[in-house]
């Protein structure tokens, strides 16, 4: 009679243990098939990402720079290097307007406006900002909130379809899209869990990079005066207190409050002298 | 006999979901740390490609094990498959890509092509429909994407600075 009730229990055991297991597979398969990390999702991302980026540069012009836009471009190159999107390629632009602004397009395109430009006091700070908007696409953002995706059987868009498809539904809708996300870009900007997200991982990305942690918050710390006066064109990075706490959680968890690293001040005011 | 078949039925049906799964590095580089904090100890830096063998995630690391030695790495430089080459993505890319301004035309337009016949077609709520309410300049697009630079520029300048 024992060895029945050990050998019924031993089974039981198993079975829910198995099965536990079995559901936290299944979460991560489930997880997995989530991310928007398929070939065909990676190809629409970038082919859409281009189009809009096409979009920032019907509203701005390129600060005709080469000096600024090659130095921003290594960079912004260092940086990402150190994410784990490899597939993508990332551009990086001034766009010559005195608003503080910096943009993140799908796809691996990113702008930084001349205002911002002005404000930033050294490299680090650069890092972080150009770190801060590669998160961004590194989190796929945009596409997430769009949900756009390039299996055209996914209960999403079906972007992919809209893309090659000819007709005029097709390019109708595929516009629609592209304007919902200047629209994100231009108008409404980020989502806030998304701002403090592309800040941690922007912060991470600069600091491994060797920069110093802190730099975006002291910068942050500087331009939040900005939002209600004159200069205020930072639409897109509101609850800058709300933000900069979350820094400070962040640079806690992760080991880097106190340290301090390479600011970089000489070499950035050689290149951009504006 | 009994005990045989318990034996079985644990060793068949639990190790295939509770064993350690793959993990690639992604990024140029891969620092493990011996805590899941930047400013903890480095164990070894491994270069894109290195597969690993990730044990859980906590926060923003995975403990991973690698030659078997346990230590933490920043979740955002490893993923799950290998790196994708970017070269052959976008080799197969660029001939969708929507190109620059051909002779004549207007380097920022609003209307797309399709815009334009459906136009002088008379289909205006299809112009109204499909108009972006943006414009756009692949010119300047293509310019942006002129400036190319090697990853080993881009390190050799970060190293330069921040070494200093």
């Amino acid at each position: 009679m024992k060895k029945q009730i050990f050998f019924l229990s031993s089974m039981l055991f198993s079975l829910l243990l198995g099965l536990s297991f079995a559901g936290d597979f299944r979460n991560r398969v489930s997880s997995f098939k989530s991310d928007y990390s398929n070939l065909a999702d990676i190809e629409t991302e970038i082919k859409f990402g281009r189009d809009l980026a096409a979009r920032i540069l019907g509203n701005y012009h390129i600060l005709e720079n080469d000096k600024i836009n090659y130095y921003i471009n290594l960079i912004g190159k260092a940086v990402s290097l150190h994410g784990r999107r490899a597939e993508i390629r990332y551009y990086f632009a001034v766009l010559d307007t005195n608003e503080i602004n910096a943009f993140a397009v799908p796809g691996g395109y990113v702008f930084i406006t001349k205002g911002l430009l002005k404000e930033i006091e050294n490299e680090a700070q650069l890092a972080a900002v150009l770190g801060h908007e590669i998160a961004h696409i590194e989190s796929r953002h945009v596409i997430k909130e769009l949900k756009i995706r390039g299996d055209k059987n996914s209960a999403a868009s079906g972007l992919a379809a809209l893309i090659g498809g000819s007709t005029g539904s097709f390019k109708g809708a595929f516009t629609q899209m592209l304007d919902n996300a200047a629209d994100i870009l231009f108008k409404r900007g980020y989502l806030i869990k998304d701002e403090i997200e592309a800040d941690r991982l922007g912060i991470l990305m600069a600091s491994v990079a060797g920069y110093d942690p802190s730099a975006l918050k002291i910068l942050l710390n500087k331009v939040k005066h900005f939002e209600s006066g004159s200069k205020a064109q930072a639409s897109d990075h509101p609850f800058y207190n709300v933000r900069i706490d979350e820094i400070n959680n962040t640079l806690k968890a992760n080991g880097l409050w106190g340290l301090t690293s390479a600011l970089v001040k000489e070499r950035y005011h050689e290149n951009i002298n504006l | 006999m009994q005990k045989k078949a318990v034996l079985l039925f644990i060793l068949i049906f639990i190790p295939s979901y509770s064993q350690a799964f793959d993990l690639y590095v992604n990024s140029i580089k891969a620092t493990i740390y011996h805590d899941p904090s930047i400013g903890s100890k480095k164990i070894t830096v491994l270069s894109k490609g290195i597969k690993i063998q990730g044990l859980k995630l906590e926060g923003y690391w995975y403990k991973v094990v690698h030659n078997g030695v346990a230590g933490w790495v920043y979740k955002f430089m490893v993923k799950k498959t290998p790196p994708i080459d970017s070269n052959n993505l976008y080799a197969k890319l660029r001939s969708s890509f929507s190109r620059g301004r051909s002779l004549g035309q207007s380097a920022r337009k609003r209307p797309s092509a399709y815009t334009t016949t459906a136009a002088a077609r008379g289909l205006k709520e299809k112009r109204k429909r499909f108009s972006s309410k943006y414009l756009f300049d692949y010119d300047s697009l293509e310019k942006m994407e002129a400036i190319e630079i090697s990853p080993q520029d881009a390190i050799g300048f970060l190293e330069e600075g921040v070494s200093k």
